[in-house]
């Protein structure tokens, strides 16, 4: 009984290993990846192995927001200035910063996928987590103390041809006053 | 390669590399605070039963530690505990098995902001888990070890081949783009290949066609794979000091001493 429960649990261990690599296979063509997207949080787990391809990301990626005050008034665009830094010099060894830098990236892809997929509504699109963690990340920056909401703007920029174009803009948000 | 020595150097490496990218995760601990751009309080909006018990047990502690850095430094003290079993000659199924864990509850809760060098590290501990675990010359241990093998060769010619499928990288214009860039751009390599086409394609073509030619590495034998592993290591490191994916380096290099056991 214990030679055949050993047989049994190899047996499993290579069927799952088979399966991850093909689930590796089918998360790495964009054709196919939504065949893991179906498998929820689990699909996070698969890896997807297509660096830099087929679309190479070429831009640099800022972040923006504004208020709207009391009175309706809008305010001035705001960068976020720490998610543009240029690299330092030590990230060949150290480099805490590309984590925020990543995620940045990540929910630009993500928004950009959800926001020119057919069908998607609106509402999902607002209670994506990538729109809410950048609304929550919004939300708490300094603002000013008329401040009733707060809108967010993502900006590309190609240093190749020189271009600086908006990519994402979200609605106003009700955010609750503070000074700056 | 001795198996055994094989399976501790390629832990030491995986183990050197958790150790600074965790390191990494909780120098960057502010940006999963509640204002920070991967604020915990949303991310575990996935999980609404994850978050009713994660806020029971931060109350308990009563502390100001949160359950994320806990399961940070849990990886921490597994891959620093894994490490020292190594260094005196052993492997062990515990911290493999806790690293494994802790790694997939990393990748559940922020699945945002991780890159390529997390899923090889990934890879690497469901390798050698199943491998530790399991008496050596067995299915399953064969089975961990080639699932590392067989991972890796794919990691380069899966994006090798979605390379070629790409406008952009076929007429060379994906270099000068990337290194145009703040997040994984130089601005020496970017000086030399801007406006230059012809390095452009250069640079693009030979990236394919190393990445493409990792297929043969399972089954040219170890004599003519060598080239190619040595070329596949250099590409790590001049990713890790041109474009910062310190990551790759250690999670991709701790890949070859099983790819060489393997195919030996």
């Amino acid at each position: 009984v214990a030679a055949a429960a050993d047989v049994m649990l190899s047996i499993g261990v290579v069927a799952f290993l088979t399966a991850a690599t093909v689930a590796t296979v089918v998360n790495s063509f964009a054709r196919t990846r939504h065949l893991i997207s179906r498998l929820g949080s689990a699909g996070f787990l698969v890896p997807a192995w297509n660096f830099f391809a087929p679309n190479p990301g070429v831009y640099d990626h800022f972040l923006l927001y504004r208020d709207r005050w009391t009175i309706g008034a809008i305010g001035r665009w705001k960068e976020i200035p720490h998610l543009s830094e240029t690299r330092k010099w030590r990230a060949f060894i150290w480099n805490p910063e590309k984590l925020e830098r990543k995620a940045l990236l990540d929910f630009v892809g993500s928004l950009q996928e959800l926001a020119t997929r057919e069908g998607v509504p609106l509402l999902a699109i607002k209670l994506s987590l990538p729109y809410l963690f950048v609304l929550n990340f919004v939300s708490t920056q300094p603002h000013d103390s008329h401040a009733v909401a707060t809108q967010f703007l993502i900006m590309r920029r190609s240093r190749g041809d020189g271009t600086v174009s908006p990519l994402f803009v979200s609605g106003f948000h009700s955010v609750e006053p503070n000074s700056d | 390669m001795d198996a055994s020595l094989a399976m501790r150097t390629s832990t030491a490496i995986m183990c050197i590399g958790l150790v600074l990218t965790t390191a990494e995760l909780l120098s960057a601990h502010r940006i999963y605070a509640r204002n920070g751009l991967l604020a915990r309080d949303i991310a575990i909006l996935q999980y609404p039963i994850v978050t009713a018990r994660l806020g029971g047990l931060h109350g308990w502690l009563g502390t100001r530690i949160s359950p994320f850095s806990l399961l940070l430094l849990l990886r921490l003290t597994a891959a620093v505990y894994a490490l020292i079993v190594v260094a005196i000659g052993d492997i062990e199924t515990l911290p493999l098995g806790v690293l494994l864990i802790t790694t997939i509850a990393l990748g559940l809760l922020m699945p945002f902001g991780l890159d390529g060098g997390h899923h090889m590290n990934l890879v690497l501990l469901v390798g050698l888990t199943v491998a530790a675990a399991f008496p050596e010359g067995s299915l399953a241990w064969r089975a961990g070890l080639a699932f590392i093998t067989i991972q890796a060769v794919l990691s380069y010619v899966l994006a090798g081949i979605a390379k070629v499928t790409s406008e952009t990288w076929r007429r060379g214009a994906a270099p000068a783009g990337i290194f145009s860039t703040d997040v994984y751009g130089h601005k020496w390599v970017y000086a030399w290949l801007a406006g230059r086409p012809l390095r452009g394609r250069a640079v693009a073509w030979a990236t394919i066609a190393f990445e493409c030619s990792f297929a043969a590495v399972p089954f040219v034998g170890l004599e003519t794979a060598w080239p190619l592993l040595t070329l596949g290591l250099g590409f790590h490191v001049a990713s890790a000091l041109l474009m910062g994916l310190n990551g790759f380096l250690f999670a991709f290099a701790a890949a070859y001493p099983i790819i060489v056991l393997v195919i030996a």
